[in-house]
């Protein structure tokens, strides 16, 4: 996409200008997206973004900008005007440029540079939607959608790294509108994965219809969720967006290095409860969240970030790693050439544990069973973390009663880690979006279905 | 060649060759410039330069609609961008509404209050960013501020069709916020606050500095109140960002889709008779100022609330052929995205209640919601958030409040105010204006 004797040129500028590190991050991307409203197509987009993002390193200060043009002169510009401040004479000295190769372990067959499958993906969308309408008349809406993507990146620095890879996105997300007298509800899925359209092969539109419906359906004329500090079982899946908030962004370097996470300076330490095991893992093949290289070009790899309890790793991008002594983990992630990398989770999951949900749930007098979770967020800062529990269900005397209505969880990520007392054994994963300093990364969240001893539930009773 | 003139080129480029292919499409395309700066430890932590450009159209043929952009300008990129979006129409649902339909408006947005040319050195910059850090480790407890940082933008907006319209818009924004993170005897506590402006020199870095200092300073010793139900007054910013997360009820398009739960409520009671509620195209001051909408209308204000009844939604041409409605101008789209509405500044009316008789007896102030974006849902309007604030009584703090979680629904709690302020507020991000509104009863989780 750039050539690299233009990209060799740009970096020589840069470190002569006076910069520790020189990097060009070369960006082509692709999308497409079609969506379908009461069955029919409603809207259909596609795109091209290209741009090249220019990073520099002065000790640890951090120059970016970027640009929508591939020529020499313009990138030197936007080097000089990075450079403006900072500039001193020539210190480091830019090796030649390799071509780094490697193996790609997610491979894609439909990629959408070959095909948008546009008559396929509203096919698969109309019996999502049928299957999702015949579960009931209470079903007054379905609205799906298929984003297809295909990024292209090419990467090199003043260290002779050049490396590229091809990611294939493909997403699906389906939203179920059930309607009785005055009340609505919803029920939503949104499976993805780091491959083409061939998703579609593994993806069932009819059962992705019936699940969505039935979450909708389930929840209307539901009871409102008790508040106050109880119990709660967590379902598997999703609900590992309680580890991703709780603890992953805290053990990010991002804000391990600003000392703005409350884990800073416990490595070694046990943080959760001895039955908990986490990892970050950015290898598994064709996971949502995996990658071949991170957005640095270092080869991703697997984390084990808690080992029965005890923190053994943060993730740690090239300036985390600079900042913090930690190794790199290969966790160096962006949205797109429009941010400067930083340490990012790619498949964050607990491990499994050897419980049974029924175990979990009949240890319970009065509790809440999480089936299926929703977003959330955290302050890393404080550690305090929130997120929204989607499917939920009362548990009264060791046994699931009857179904609530949309909840909040609350409480501190190392508070949390430490009241988890059981761990089921059906890992699972689903794909979400990640929003932090570098833009809206594309992670997995995993995790077994797990038991919270005592966790703040927001509901509306 | 200016960036105007590429943009304006590009345009034509398309709208001839659209025209050519026997449709009709209206063009986007924007182009922005940006500065940022982060200070770290004494020291610049980052700093940004930015420019970019994209290019985005709307074609319509027979009757079929399909998007797409660019964000090369070179002619084969406007070439492919466009047989994409032809291609992808065949596919799409014929809409008989949905039309360029935007006639010959030529309009500039030419205020000078949001492009006020800027003359401030970078040096000055660096040293507003650097002072933010500074402003807030120097309060007592050593307080340090991860997160800070000063930026600001120029960008141009130029919107053309096939019907002989062509708009354009500019526009400056300034910005700075500083968050601080207090420790004291174990406890941690974070908070911070923002300044915007069209000029440098309107920027409060005192603001941010103080504001989120206070806070953070004032619930580190929060504590969970009881669970139970209580009477509720948000901070203006947890209010805006409450009223955001509910957008989709005065939507025109959710509407059409059948999803706003306020379709059929034209005319009827939404919320209590002290509720007025309008979007008002220009603010002195407001940050979504442009004198025309995506479409290349001439915005204007619209009364979207009148005392409790619903008097409009949200309409783009779109919308209000589809459903019968006069069109609000409140087209709203991105290069990249299709055609939707926004609102530009929401106004609530202030009402007649003094201070003390707002804040009488004992109620909850809500000074920070966490977790807007994932617990609400906007078709019910069940919500779930996490929340910090401050157990009052005859409108003094208390007892600071952390760990507790705020729920409730958003359309009931409408219709149960118990008192409506007599003085407008602004929130930081300065496109939403509200009283203190005081809530009857939200549940709330605690200890």
């Amino acid at each position: 996409m750039l050539n690299p004797v233009t990209a060799k040129a740009v970096i020589d500028h840069a470190l002569f200008m006076g910069a520790d590190f020189a990097e060009l991050f070369v960006e082509h991307h692709q999308t497409s997206s079609v969506q379908l409203v009461s069955g029919e197509v409603d809207k259909i987009n596609s795109g091209i973004d290209f741009g090249i993002g220019i990073r520099l390193f002065f000790g640890h200060k951090i120059l970016y900008g970027y640009t929508n043009s591939a020529d020499e002169q313009e990138l030197k510009r936007v080097t000089a005007l990075l450079a403006a401040k900072d500039q001193r004479d020539q210190i480091a000295s830019a090796g030649a440029l390799n071509l780094n190769k490697f193996q790609d372990h997610h491979p894609c067959i439909q990629a959408l540079s070959q095909s948008t499958n546009l008559d396929s993906k509203i096919a698969f969308l109309r019996q999502a939607d049928e299957a999702a309408r015949k579960q009931s008349e209470k079903i007054v809406q379905f609205m799906g959608s298929a984003l297809q993507r295909e990024q292209r990146i090419e990467i090199f620095n003043s260290e002779g790294l050049h490396i590229g890879d091809t990611r294939h996105y493909t997403r699906f997300a389906g939203n179920a509108v059930a309607q009785e007298g005055n009340e609505q509800s919803t029920g939503f899925e949104a499976p993805g994965a780091l491959t083409g359209w061939e998703l579609n092969e593994q993806l069932d539109a009819k059962v992705l219809g019936e699940q969505i419906a039935k979450q909708a359906l389930i929840k209307l004329n539901a009871d409102a969720c008790p508040s106050g500090e109880m119990p709660v079982v967590i379902g598997n899946g999703f609900g590992g967006v309680i580890f991703h908030e709780a603890c992953g962004h805290l053990l990010e370097t991002t804000s391990v290095a600003k000392q703005a996470s409350v884990f800073h300076d416990q490595m070694g330490e046990m943080i959760a409860n001895p039955v908990v095991s986490a990892v970050d893992d950015g290898t598994l093949g064709n996971k949502w969240g995996s990658i071949n290289i991170d957005d640095e070009g270092m080869a991703t790899r697997k984390t084990q970030l808690i080992k029965d309890g005890v923190l053994t790793n943060f993730m740690a991008d090239k300036m985390g790693a600079l900042k913090t002594g930690f190794e790199r983990t290969g966790s160096g992630r962006r949205e797109s050439y429009k941010y400067a990398p930083a340490s990012r989770m790619r498949n964050t999951f607990i491990e499994a544990g050897d419980s049974s949900l029924e175990d979990m749930i009949s240890t319970i007098e009065r509790g809440v069973y999480a089936k299926k979770m929703g977003g959330g967020s955290v302050q890393p800062g404080t550690g305090e973390f929130n997120f929204a529990v989607q499917e939920a269900y009362l548990i009264e005397n060791g046994k699931i009663s009857k179904p609530l209505k949309t909840a909040t969880l609350i409480s501190t990520g190392p508070k949390v880690l430490k009241e988890i007392s059981m761990i089921g054994a059906d890992l699972d994963f689903a794909a979400g979006m990640c929003g932090s300093v570098s833009g809206a990364v594309p992670t997995t969240v995993g995790q077994p279905a797990l038991k919270v001893d005592k966790i703040t539930v927001g509901g509306g009773n | 060649m200016s960036e105007q003139s590429k943009l304006q080129q590009a345009i034509e480029h398309v709208l001839s060759a659209v025209q050519s292919k026997g449709a009709q499409a209206d063009v986007i395309a924007s182009s922005s410039n940006s500065f940022s700066l982060k200070a770290n430890k004494g020291e610049l932590d980052e700093y940004k330069v930015t420019s970019g450009q994209v290019i985005g159209v709307r074609v319509v043929q027979d009757q079929r609609v399909a998007t797409s952009y660019s964000e090369s300008l070179e002619p084969e990129s406007l070439d492919q961008m466009l047989n994409n979006a032809l291609d992808s129409a065949r596919f799409a649902k014929v809409d008989e509404h949905q039309q360029i339909s935007c006639l010959n408006s030529n309009i500039k947005s030419d205020l000078e209050e949001i492009n006020q040319p800027d003359t401030v050195s970078v040096d000055d910059k660096i040293a507003l960013a650097l002072s933010l850090e500074q402003g807030v480790t120097s309060k007592p407890y050593e307080p340090s501020s991860p997160y800070n940082g000063y930026g600001e933008s120029e960008s141009q907006l130029l919107i053309a069709n096939t019907q002989g319209t062509f708009c354009e818009h500019k526009e400056r924004s300034f910005s700075c916020y500083a968050y601080t993170l207090l420790e004291k005897d174990g406890k941690q506590s974070m908070d911070g606050a923002s300044s915007c402006g069209r000029s440098f020199s309107e920027l409060d870095s005192k603001f941010c500095i103080d504001h989120g200092y206070d806070l953070a300073f004032d619930l580190l010793e929060g504590e969970p109140v009881a669970t139970g139900n209580y009477s509720v007054i948000f901070e203006v910013d947890a209010l805006s960002s409450l009223f955001g997360a509910f957008g989709l009820c005065f939507s025109g398009v959710s509407a059409m889709k059948g999803v706003n739960p306020w379709r059929e409520k034209l005319g009827q009671s939404v919320a209590s008779p002290l509720f007025s509620m309008t979007d008002k195209a220009y603010v002195e001051g407001g940050m979504n100022i442009c004198a025309f909408d995506s479409e290349g209308f001439a915005a204007k204000d619209n009364q979207l609330i009148e005392k409790g009844e619903l008097k409009t939604l949200l309409h783009n041409s779109h919308t209000a052929k589809a459903l019968d409605a006069e069109s609000t101008a409140s087209a709203s789209r991105g290069a990249k995205s299709s055609l939707d509405v926004s609102p530009r500044h929401k106004v609530i009316a202030v009402g007649s209640s003094s201070s003390a008789e707002v804040t009488g007896g004992e109620y909850l102030e809500l000074v920070d919601l966490a977790g807007v974006h994932s617990g609400a849902d906007a078709i019910s309007g069940d919500f779930s958030f996490g929340a910090s604030g401050f157990l009052c009584r005859d409108g003094k703090r208390v007892q600071p409040v952390r760990g507790i979680t705020v729920a409730g629904n958003f359309y009931k709690m409408l219709n149960e105010i118990d008192a409506m302020g007599s003085v407008l507020e602004t929130s930081q991000s300065r496109n939403f204006y509200s009283p203190v509104i005081r809530f009857a009863r939200l549940s709330i989780g605690g200890k």
